[in-house]
């Protein structure tokens, strides 16, 4: 049985759609990363779980328990905030304390809580400081044990690490993964940034213009693309637009040249698709007076962006799109820019998606 | 330049204060001040006002407090309207707002019939002060943010207001209860058309009946006044240091 339940939830704010018909299930224990970009909606599913925010239709339930109609005060959901929340006149202990208190617990049983959970955090020694003493992964590590001490239902991550700085941003990501990991509690983490998102998540829900267009495990949203969006938004990727011109071989024309991608079956003829490529799966080579060879496509290197072990080549093809291929740095130096070249691909590895 | 401001403040001051010191001819001493010590309508007076500032404070932080609180949280486009409001009692003549009152407000006599009406005036004359106080440092806080946190902790309205809010308004409030005490102090006009024997309509009753001792009083009230504000200073340093990292 899922701990949590998502049911067509839907949300519009002046007539403007912002969540559309969600529907997601978490079994117990999962951390579930909201990734998408900014007006997506990610948010606001986050905030309707949290009780700030109620859902025009559908509901959210918490095991058997329909908890829509509950306010915020009243679900037992820890939350971090994308801002620094602490409040400013407690001392980080005090924080920590904050929703043990109001819940009545008992002095000792406090105190032991705080320390246990200012120890998770490893902050145990700055449990007298006062937020502005400390640093801002600081702060948002004393958030997460103010909302782990009253041991929630739920963990609610609003884009914790969003204002802090790159180095402290990737400590904060493996720490928080591995006390949610310690912890076992069920986790939905939002984030627009998607390396955070691939690299913590049990499964990643991708959200674009108030959809759930794709959920699952971050190498599957990675690899397997189910929307165009998703194959845009996450990673690097070249778009050509085709035509299906031989749905049971898996064929495709792009600009009446006829190249085999595997992802092309099932599609009908003359069906106008898109071929996503990632650079890791373009092969170049160059063309030395010879003739094309068979499954390629034939362009010019426009740019070389050195990226170390790699360099990233844009290719300008005739066809009139440009196809971004990753090549060893070692065998680079050959393609220069305005070296012709012919751009080829795994067919496994060609993502075709409807063109709508 | 300087200097010369400082002059135009300090020497009527001065000035007071020495004629406050004069017993006739060429003598100077206490004798206005003793005589003022031992006049009971002084300390009646006096602890009226006080008791009138205090209703003040206390009427003005809990009806404020919440509204102003609320309009940050919930209804940002009111501000205007908030602001426009406040600075009401700038643009009404305080006899035109007596007037209206008296001709408005009815009510049980412990009310009306005692100088806690004063109160309700008092309230609107402090008005562009506390409300202001109140703003600025609300505007300091990120309130929404922690709103929801302290409600996402289980916090009802109350625990919130008086244990996250308050605590880290104290510069704020007691600014506006400073400034409540000051304005109270030295408001004239109500408490005289309506009959009241404030502080300030006492220290008129004396100017005309002994100017040595209106002047002491006068330098009096003014002390009162500076220390309100010498409050509002060291209330402000003492803030709790909000938002940021370290």
């Amino acid at each position: 049985m899922s701990y949590l339940s998502i049911e067509n939830v839907a949300k519009q704010y002046d007539g403007r759609t912002v969540l559309n018909d969600i529907s997601l299930e978490l079994p117990p224990g999962e951390f579930l990363s909201l990734l998408g970009p900014s007006g997506c909606g990610k948010t606001t599913l986050l905030r309707i779980l949290a009780g700030f925010e109620h859902a025009d239709k559908g509901r959210v339930l918490l095991g058997d328990r329909d908890i829509s109609g509950l306010s915020a005060n009243q679900r037992n959901m820890g939350m971090v905030f994308q801002a620094y929340s602490l409040f400013p006149n407690m001392t980080a202990a005090d924080n920590v304390r904050f929703g043990l208190r109001v819940r009545k617990v008992d002095a000792a049983e406090q105190r032991r809580r705080v320390d246990e959970m200012l120890d998770l955090v490893g902050l145990a020694e700055h449990a007298d400081k006062y937020p502005h003493q400390l640093s801002g992964g600081q702060q948002q590590r004393v958030a997460l044990a103010r909302a782990l001490a009253i041991q929630p239902t739920l963990l609610l991550l609003d884009e914790p690490l969003s204002a802090l700085d790159a180095k402290v941003r990737v400590q904060l990501r493996d720490e928080i993964r591995r006390i949610q990991g310690e912890t076992g509690i069920t986790t939905v983490f939002v984030t627009h940034d998607q390396e955070e998102a691939l690299s913590i998540s049990d499964r990643v829900a991708v959200m674009y213009g108030g959809d759930l267009v794709q959920i699952g495990e971050p190498a599957e949203i990675y690899q397997e693309p189910a929307h165009s969006f998703v194959a845009q938004f996450i990673g690097v990727s070249s778009v050509l637009s085709g035509q299906v011109v031989d749905a049971d071989e898996g064929v495709i024309a792009i600009n009446d040249m006829k190249l085999h991608a595997e992802r092309a079956r099932g599609f009908g003829n003359n069906e106008n698709v898109k071929v996503f490529l990632r650079p890791e799966h373009v092969r170049l080579g160059a063309l030395n007076g010879s003739g094309l060879p068979p499954d390629t496509l034939p362009g010019t290197v426009c740019e070389r962006v050195f990226l170390g072990a790699t360099t990233r080549l844009t290719i300008g093809l005739d066809a009139g799109e440009q196809v971004l291929a990753d090549v060893p740095t070692s065998d680079a130096s050959e393609l220069g820019i305005g070296c012709r070249v012919h751009a080829g691909w795994d067919f496994d590895h060609a993502r075709v998606l409807a063109d709508r | 330049m300087l200097a010369l401001v400082g002059l135009y403040f300090v020497v009527p001051l001065l000035a007071t204060g020495i004629f406050s010191f004069w017993e006739g001819g060429d003598r100077y001493g206490l004798r206005a001040y003793i005589s003022l010590v031992h006049q009971r309508d002084l300390w009646d007076s006096l602890w009226m006002s006080l008791h009138l500032a205090l209703e003040t404070i206390a009427v003005t932080l809990v009806i404020l407090l919440p509204a102003v609180f609320w309009m940050h949280l919930k209804a940002k486009s009111f501000k205007p309207l908030f602001d426009f409001l406040s600075v009401m009692p700038f643009v009404v003549p305080p006899i035109a707002l007596v007037a209206g009152l008296t001709a408005l407000y009815t009510g049980p006599s412990w009310f009306v019939g005692t100088s806690n009406f004063l109160v309700v005036p008092y309230v609107i004359l402090a008005l562009p002060y506390t409300y202001r106080a109140l703003d600025v440092g609300m505007r300091a806080l990120d309130l929404k943010t922690l709103t929801e946190a302290s409600q996402s902790l289980g916090a009802g309205w109350g625990t919130l207001i008086l244990r996250v809010l308050v605590p880290n308004l104290t510069s704020a409030l007691a600014g506006a209860a400073l400034l409540t005490i000051a304005i109270v102090m030295g408001e004239f006009t109500f408490a005289n058309v309506l009959l009241f024997n404030t502080f300030a309509v006492y220290i008129n009753y004396v100017g005309q009946t002994s100017a040595t001792e209106a002047a002491a009083l006068t330098l009096l009230s003014f002390l009162i006044t500076w220390l309100a504000m010498l409050g509002v200073l060291l209330t402000g340093r003492g803030q709790v240091q909000l938002g940021g990292a370290r």
